[in-house]
């Protein structure tokens, strides 16, 4: 991500406008970075403009050398189910899906080899302790589990980029623990770089790089 | 496209009893009119052939529907006046038509029990299926669905219904035997037992067949002249026609004046039916009628009162349709979460939409398959409306 800007205004509010510079962002394959800073201040926007769902207004954004600001909206998406595996705080299982199933959703939606896939999310499952789950659907499954069924999602197409946007957020800390150690440790194994958002600052030790989301513009001119 | 149908497929099985109810009133709100558009259609098509296959019919002076009906759908109907014999045979001497009589006043266990002659089964191309036409006095031959329904054969016996239980003037019932059954012909006919117009005035009371005169208790004999014998009435009665008993059964009195139903004449060209008609109507004391124009007029009547539920079969629908646009309007509306998780995680734009639309057409398309399966279930399984008119 370089010299990247984003800007948004909420309609019917005076308010300023939100607006996000990143001068210049890179994650290397395997890496594992925090991303961290107050609520509002755009760590869920810069989840969002790796994954391609926002398109900044300049600069540049780019995965896996490919210019996510230059493709269209079909095409972004496409790289998004073949390129990003995304975890969300809220899990965001689909609730009538077996856990399988919610797994191998991104290759379904997508242009994946199924077969090969449901042995990838076997594989997963048996990594991240779910293999005795995989025919329950979420209401079933404990919120621990729901997460590992969602990481194993984010993993099942073998991306190049993970973006969590606090999945730890609603575990309880021996979980959350659990969960980023899954995380971490697939990402690294996989070599996918991982970009994860983040409130619990006891975490960030384990990460690479810890990133500022504040930090990420320009250097602001000293005010005399 | 395959990941979305196999989305909605689990939708639909994760959420069957939502999804049964709604194909459930779908289905009945497409069955009913459609059953009922059917049924009119083939109620419609039935009649006018019978009715259109049928030239002319002479019957007693009064409702031209109950002689219409009677005649040919073997309609039960106490308000049918009788005609002669002798009506036949004055028709007959115009040379303008072939003349079937037809005597349609009794029941066998409940079936129509038809008199006429054997120029009705090949009028109305009966087949026989085994056996039989009734040639003889005190025999019948069954249509198809009689001869199922009873489990008869030929040579089985089939007693008539008395018409008097506890009347004894009035004849007891008849046992006949079962001549033949005719093949299927999904019309009337298929309800009813034939036998000859003779064994209709069996039934009448007015032919019998009893001990010769000469032969019984004297005790029996009342009056007796040289020309006439008066019996008593406790002398009873052959309560079946047999090979030994056939040549004792007579009438007593003219026999041109038997009674008939109805007529029923094949004029020979269409001039003829024409002067038939216009000569009986004016000249006789009878009526004639046209089976066709008397149905036209009365499915007028009927299919104005269809086009009302047909009325209604739309709203029906229109209302359903409306209730399950909102269903699914709400539905869509709680899986926003849903739509949002999808779209996230790179599915088409138009995905949303197209899980929805799978999910509406796949809920029609079983909705419409479940009710034309019941169509043809209901079709199949009621009974012949024409035959049961």
């Amino acid at each position: 991500m370089r010299d990247m800007t984003f800007r948004r205004q909420d309609s019917g509010t005076d308010a300023a406008p939100f607006e996000l510079h990143v001068k210049d962002l890179s994650l290397s394959a395997g890496e594992t970075v925090a991303c961290i800073g107050p609520s509002g201040a755009g760590k869920t926007t810069l989840v969002h403009l790796f994954a391609g769902i926002l398109t900044p207004d300049s600069g540049e954004v780019t995965l896996a050398g490919q210019r996510l600001d230059q493709l269209g909206e079909r095409e972004r998406r496409a790289q998004r189910a073949s390129r990003v595996g995304l975890v969300f705080q809220e899990f965001e299982l689909l609730d009538y899906l077996s856990a399988l199933d919610n797994m191998l959703l991104p290759i379904r939606l997508g242009r994946g080899d199924l077969a090969a896939a449901r042995g990838r999310a076997h594989e997963l499952a048996e990594t991240l302790g779910v293999k005795g789950l995989l025919r329950r659907v979420p209401q079933r499954l404990s919120q621990g589990e729901r997460q590992r069924v969602a990481i194993a999602r984010a993993l099942i197409a073998s991306p190049a980029l993970v973006l969590c946007d606090e999945p730890t957020g609603n575990l309880d800390p021996k979980t959350a623990d659990s969960v980023l150690d899954l995380l971490l440790a697939q990402s690294r194994e996989r070599d996918a770089a991982l970009l994860m958002v983040t409130h619990d600052h006891s975490l960030l030790d384990r990460f690479d790089r810890v990133i500022d989301v504040r930090e990420l513009g320009p250097a602001k001119e000293p005010t005399p | 496209m395959s990941g979305l149908l196999y989305l909605a497929w689990r939708h639909a099985r994760a959420h069957a009893g939502r999804s049964l109810l709604l194909i459930l009133c779908i289905a009945l709100a497409l069955w009913v009119p459609l059953t009922a558009g059917v049924l009119a259609k083939r109620y419609n098509r039935d009649l006018r052939t019978r009715a259109e296959s049928t030239p002319l019919l002479v019957g007693a002076p009064g409702n031209r529907y109950d002689l219409t009906l009677a005649a040919l759908y073997y309609r039960p109907s106490e308000r049918i006046e009788t005609i002669t014999y002798r009506s036949l045979e004055n028709l007959q001497d115009e040379g303008r038509a072939v003349c079937i009589p037809l005597h349609q006043r009794f029941t066998a266990r409940g079936y129509p029990v038809v008199a006429t002659s054997v120029e009705y089964a090949e009028f109305r191309d009966l087949r026989l299926a085994a056996g039989a036409d009734p040639l003889r006095i005190g025999t019948c031959t069954l249509g198809a669905d009689v001869a199922e329904e009873l489990d008869l054969g030929p040579g089985d016996y089939l007693y008539s219904d008395p018409t008097e239980l506890y009347d004894i003037a009035r004849p007891p019932a008849l046992k006949m035997r079962v001549a033949g059954v005719y093949a299927p012909t999904s019309s009337p006919d298929d309800g009813a037992v034939f036998c000859d117009v003779r064994t209709a005035w069996v039934l009448e009371g007015i032919a019998h067949g009893h001990e010769n005169a000469d032969e019984i208790d004297e005790e029996l004999v009342l009056t007796k002249t040289d020309d006439s014998v008066s019996i008593s009435g406790a002398l009873i009665e052959y309560a079946e026609v047999t090979e030994a008993n056939e040549a004792s059964f007579h009438y007593h009195g003219d026999t041109s004046l038997l009674p008939l139903t109805a007529v029923l004449a094949v004029p020979h060209s269409a001039k003829d039916a024409t002067l038939l008609k216009s000569g009986v109507n004016a000249r006789m004391p009878l009526q004639a009628v046209t089976p066709s124009s008397v149905i036209d007029d009365l499915l007028g009547v009927v299919f104005k009162v269809k086009a009302f539920f047909d009325l209604v079969g739309v709203f029906l629908i229109i209302t359903t349709a409306a209730l399950v646009a909102l269903v699914f309007l709400l539905s869509s509306r709680l899986r926003t979460a849903e739509m949002r998780t999808l779209d996230r995680i790179g599915a088409p734009k138009s995905a949303s939409r197209t899980l929805i639309g799978i999910e509406v057409l796949g809920t029609l398309a079983v909705a419409v398959l479940i009710s034309l399966a019941a169509t043809a279930a209901t079709l199949r399984l009621l009974p012949d409306l024409v035959a049961s008119f």
